[in-house]
């Protein structure tokens, strides 16, 4: 998590993917699988809050 | 059909300059949705009886912000990114031939920021500076603006324009000097990144209003043996699309935290990193949703604290919102917009009667949202010879900006006026409501009653 860049000029000249988890593919996929829990657990809430 | 393409290609650094100077005018007038919104915000939250005088007295944060930040607060923003770490205070006793280097390039923008610039005035010399200095100042707008909601329907409109000229053109315009731009010494000292103002706007505003709050007391009636009461909004349908229209605006805002120039070949970040604008529509819409979630859930579906959470979701991501992946940016703003609710009510709880949230929706979740980037964008290097976002350089960025710029002049000034009886309207004033009392009218006089001539 963080820099996919060595330096100042990979950053600033970056061609592709330039996010904090370009380098580390598998967070972005456990935030994705994280978020799809949440939307899941704000659904089964909107049953159980009142 | 070659003299049309030599026409056409003389045309082109006109045309290239105008889409510059169209963007930041489209989007900086658009940026005023976000008054619009606070407007509406702010007089749906008030009671009826303080209706006209909520709204006259955010209305007013325009043009008395707009106003100084011409006077004093633009050559602020330029005149200070390095000193007094890096260099010297730029002003009209600067020496130009005495600078070098990056103080040289600074000044550069120091010239165009005096009232009486020329770059400032009609001139087909520059046709930027004029447009940066209307973003800006609608940045300084929605700072005094926070502000604002914080303290309706008990301070006095003259004590509330001076704490809005201190916040709006001067505290947060010196912690954009520093931390928002693009020599500012936070970022060439320190690595610091904010690229959406999460402390630079946020968290100065919303610790300078809980400085405020401190001295300025609660309302009368909020508290019973230390117990705080509902205070119901007036017009809570106003208030949802007020919120919403400040939604819209932030849009716009962070579109205006761009960086796009006739010779470039690429959008960028204030800092120089790249940036484009995919990224912000994606990032800020999820944002948006996640926050909602997260306060909806945390609140129980509380309307106000809900809508709110849209808000705190945006400014929890704020801070990197240029760099983090988007489902980051949900798991973040949701937790961010959970937490919101939980300072909202422990803020009540110890006697502060923060109207709007102010210092938990801005305040705290923005610190936590300047915060996060030292975290989860660690390691990017802005400039050559920079050091890379850190979380030391983040914190340091965030304790300057929110405490000793924000709650610090926040407190400090809002006692000073009351120790000269400025801050606060009378008891009398305040029972009998500030529409008529001050205004001497009512906002809605054939429902409720009949307003008396004023005096």
């Amino acid at each position: 998590m963080g820099s996919p860049f060595d330096g100042a000029d990979g950053y600033m000249n970056a061609e592709g993917a330039f996010h904090s988890f370009t380098a580390s593919p598998a967070l972005g996929t456990i935030t994705l699988i994280l978020s799809v829990v949440i939307t899941l657990w704000f659904l089964y809430r909107s049953f159980t809050l009142h | 059909m070659e003299e049309q393409a030599i026409e056409g290609l003389a045309a082109l650094p006109f045309l290239k300059l105008f889409v510059a100077e169209a963007y930041y005018y489209i989007t900086g007038v658009l940026m005023l949705l976000i008054h619009v919104g606070f407007l509406a915000y702010e007089g749906g939250v008030a009671r009826s009886k303080n209706f006209l005088a909520t709204m006259l007295k955010n209305l007013m944060t325009v043009p008395i912000v707009g106003l100084t930040f011409f006077f004093f607060g633009f050559w602020v923003y330029n005149a200070f990114p390095l000193w007094p770490v890096t260099g010297p205070l730029f002003g009209p006793w600067t020496d130009p031939s005495s600078l070098s280097g990056v103080a040289s390039d600074a000044y550069g923008l120091v010239v165009g920021s005096y009232p009486w610039s020329e770059a400032l005035a009609p001139t087909k010399s520059d046709e930027l500076t004029g447009v940066f200095w209307m973003v800006f100042a609608l940045f300084a707008m929605t700072t005094a603006s926070i502000l604002s909601g914080a303290v309706i329907e008990r301070i006095q409109m003259g004590g509330y324009f001076i704490l809005a000229i201190v916040l709006g053109s001067f505290c947060w315009v010196l912690a954009a000097a520093w931390g928002w731009n693009y020599y500012g010494w936070w970022t060439t000292e320190w690595g610091w990144h904010d690229f959406g103002c999460a402390v630079v706007v946020h968290g100065c505003s919303g610790m300078f209003a809980l400085g405020v709050l401190l001295n300025l007391g609660p309302r009368i009636g909020k508290y019973i043996d230390g117990v705080p009461q509902p205070i119901l909004p007036h017009n809570i349908s106003l208030t949802l699309i007020g919120l919403f229209l400040i939604f819209i605006g932030f849009f716009f805002f962070l579109a205006d935290c761009v960086i796009f120039l006739p010779d470039y070949t690429g959008l960028t970040t204030i800092y120089g990193g790249p940036t484009t604008l995919a990224t912000l529509a994606m990032n800020v819409t999820l944002a948006l949703s996640a926050g909602l979630i997260g306060a909806y859930v945390s609140s129980k579906a509380d309307p106000f604290l809900t809508i709110s959470g849209g808000l705190a979701g945006i400014i929890t991501v704020a801070g990197a919102i240029d760099l983090y992946h988007p489902g980051l940016v949900i798991v973040l703003a949701f937790c961010g917009a959970w937490i919101m609710p939980k300072f909202v009510t422990y803020i009540e709880k110890i006697g502060i009667d923060d109207v709007v949230g102010a210092v938990s929706v801005h305040g705290l979740i923005g610190m936590i949202g300047g915060i996060l980037p030292g975290i989860f964008a660690a390691g990017y290097i802005q400039q050559t010879g920079q050091p890379p976002i850190n979380l030391l350089g983040q914190l340091g960025g965030t304790f300057i900006g929110a405490i000793l710029l924000g709650f610090v002049p926040g407190y400090l000034v809002s006692l000073l006026l009351k120790s000269m009886g400025l801050l606060r309207v009378t008891a009398e004033y305040e029972e009998a409501g500030l529409d008529l009392k001050e205004l001497g009218v009512a906002a809605y006089p054939e429902q409720t009653f009949v307003a008396p001539a004023k005096s």
